[in-house]
């Protein structure tokens, strides 16, 4: 997929735009969406988390009828709250009483954005 | 095997005792020094996949502490993989050293005195060459190194005394030949640099004792309900190499909501570990012992294998008490949102789990440092352990 930063944009498609409140949410990069994840409170995290996955499977259908690697910024910026919703569902599912792993080793040591290989 | 039953793999494998295991290896830096000399330099060692680089002039660096250099991988323009210290042949300096990988284009110069080496590394240019004494070029290539590739993973070795194939031995032939290494082209990573010997960090990850315990809130779920005792469904040893495979809870499995959105799309890390991966897993079940093998690759890599997914971990000795963890977590190429998505709901969610895993290797490292503990007291689920050790002291002492 494309890591390439997609530049915070100011909308989402007009479908999805019940979750406009959550565009500072929509982050391109692994590290950026576990800082986000790490320095939001568990009442912010479950907000997000309870809005998005009722719209996840719409967003995944909808977005599948675009180029992954050449998104409109909208969409791009849809495709990254779907990542998001990834990254705190720990939190909330697991978790649960914090937002990051609970006596983990530090992100800051362990997350990269590297990805490599493809097809 | 019945999964209550207590002490099934020493009686299994007796010749690898019971009595615990001295600590002293895994703090002391002579014997580092001697793991350098005696292992690393004499081991094939796994630096990649061959897919990393497919074009002619693709190179990549990998800097080898543990053989006190720097290597270079290049695909020569004649389709050929090859390896080389990455050293010129003027006055040693590091040829390749701007970035860690790229396309050459033919040709690597070095920035001291702009020597030019080519592909297949043949030194093809020295500028002012007529001020030199006798300069014979073609014996001032760059240096090679022993490469050879399996399934797909490339092995390079220093100071080679037998083939990768009669080093795999048994596994040449085993079912891992058959996994579909293929359909998981893309791969994240992450490289945590650890102040953890690397017997250590590799104990930490070889035994399923833990799992009940550190990874009770994470991976926990992805194994029966009353899970307090971790039963490994089978162990395997071919010489240094050994695997632990672990049997199937596909049927009570149950996903979280998200982890559900995800399984509906394709497979991930936490349906795979439950072996509750959805759609046609047989390529993968024909090439497995069970739902989840781990391969160890003497003396430093793993190959964790799962149903639609798998892992490696390098571990990369820097000192005896430091070692970088270099995970890859391994996923179909993603061409839509949806396999994006399932994509990355594995990949952080057993990232996670690996980060409580972490979270245990430097407090080790230190408390077997403190002078607190003697040895290491491992049961019959942690024997992987001891096999690494006893291989070890083998292998150094001779």
């Amino acid at each position: 997929m494309n890591q390439v930063t997609a530049i915070k944009g100011r909308s989402l498609p007009a479908e999805f735009a019940d979750l406009d409140k959550y565009l500072d949410w929509a982050l391109p990069t692994e590290r950026a969406r576990s800082r986000k994840r790490l320095a939001s409170s568990m009442e912010e995290i479950k907000a997000f988390y309870d809005d998005m996955l009722a719209r996840i499977e719409p967003a995944l259908d909808y977005l599948n009828g675009f180029p992954l690697d050449d998104m409109p910024e909208p969409q791009q910026n849809l495709l990254n709250l779907t990542l998001m919703l990834a990254e705190v569902a720990n939190a909330v599912e697991l978790f649960k009483t914090q937002p990051g792993v609970i006596d983990g080793f530090d992100p800051e040591r362990f997350i990269t954005d590297h990805e490599g290989g493809g097809d | 095997m019945e999964q209550t039953e207590h002490k099934r793999f020493s009686q299994k494998f007796p010749e690898l005792g019971t009595d615990p295991i001295p600590v002293a290896n895994s703090v002391s830096p002579e014997f580092f020094a001697k793991e350098k000399e005696r292992i690393f330099k004499r081991s094939w060692i796994n630096v990649g996949r061959a897919e990393e680089l497919r074009k002619p002039g693709d190179y990549i660096v990998k800097k080898m502490d543990m053989w006190d250099t720097s290597i270079l991988l290049v695909r020569g323009r004649d389709g050929e993989l090859r390896a080389f210290h990455n050293v010129c042949q003027h006055r040693g300096n590091l040829l390749v050293g701007d970035s860690e990988k790229g396309n050459c284009k033919g040709f690597m110069t070095c920035k001291f005195h702009g020597w030019v080496y080519d592909d297949a590394g043949k030194l093809r240019d020295v500028p002012d060459e007529e001020n030199f004494h006798n300069l014979d070029k073609a014996t001032l290539g760059l240096k090679p190194i022993a490469l050879d590739t399996w399934l797909g993973f490339i092995f390079v070795n220093l100071r080679p005394e037998q083939s990768l194939a009669d080093y795999l031995g048994g596994y040449v032939n085993e079912k891992l030949n058959a996994y579909p290494f293929d359909r998981l082209g893309t791969f994240y990573t992450y490289a945590p640099d650890e102040a953890v010997n690397w017997k250590v960090l590799l104990d930490a990850q070889q035994e399923g004792y833990h799992v009940p315990s550190l990874h009770k809130r994470t991976l926990s779920l992805s194994f029966p309900k009353e899970f307090v005792r971790f039963r490994s469904q089978d162990m395997i040893l071919h010489g240094p190499h050994r695997i632990l495979s672990a049997g199937s809870n596909a049927g009570e499995f149950v996903p979280t909501p998200v982890g559900a959105v995800a399984s509906k799309i394709g497979a991930n890390s936490i349906d795979a570990f439950a072996g509750a991966a959805g759609g046609d897993m047989s390529a993968y079940a024909e090439a497995m012992h069970g739902v989840f093998d781990f391969n160890v690759i003497f003396p430093n890599f793993v190959i964790g294998l799962l149903y639609g997914t798998y892992f490696t971990y390098n571990i990369w000795p820097i000192a005896v008490n430091r070692s970088i963890w270099e995970i890859r977590m391994y996923y179909p190429t993603a061409h839509n949102a949806s396999q994006a998505f399932t994509n990355e709901y594995g990949k952080v969610a057993f990232r996670d789990g690996l980060m409580e895993d972490a979270s245990v290797h430097e407090a080790t490292q230190r408390g077997i440092e403190s002078g607190a503990i003697e040895n290491f007291q491992f049961q019959d689920e942690e024997i992987l352990c001891r096999h690494g050790h006893l291989t070890v002291q083998r292998m150094v002492n001779g």
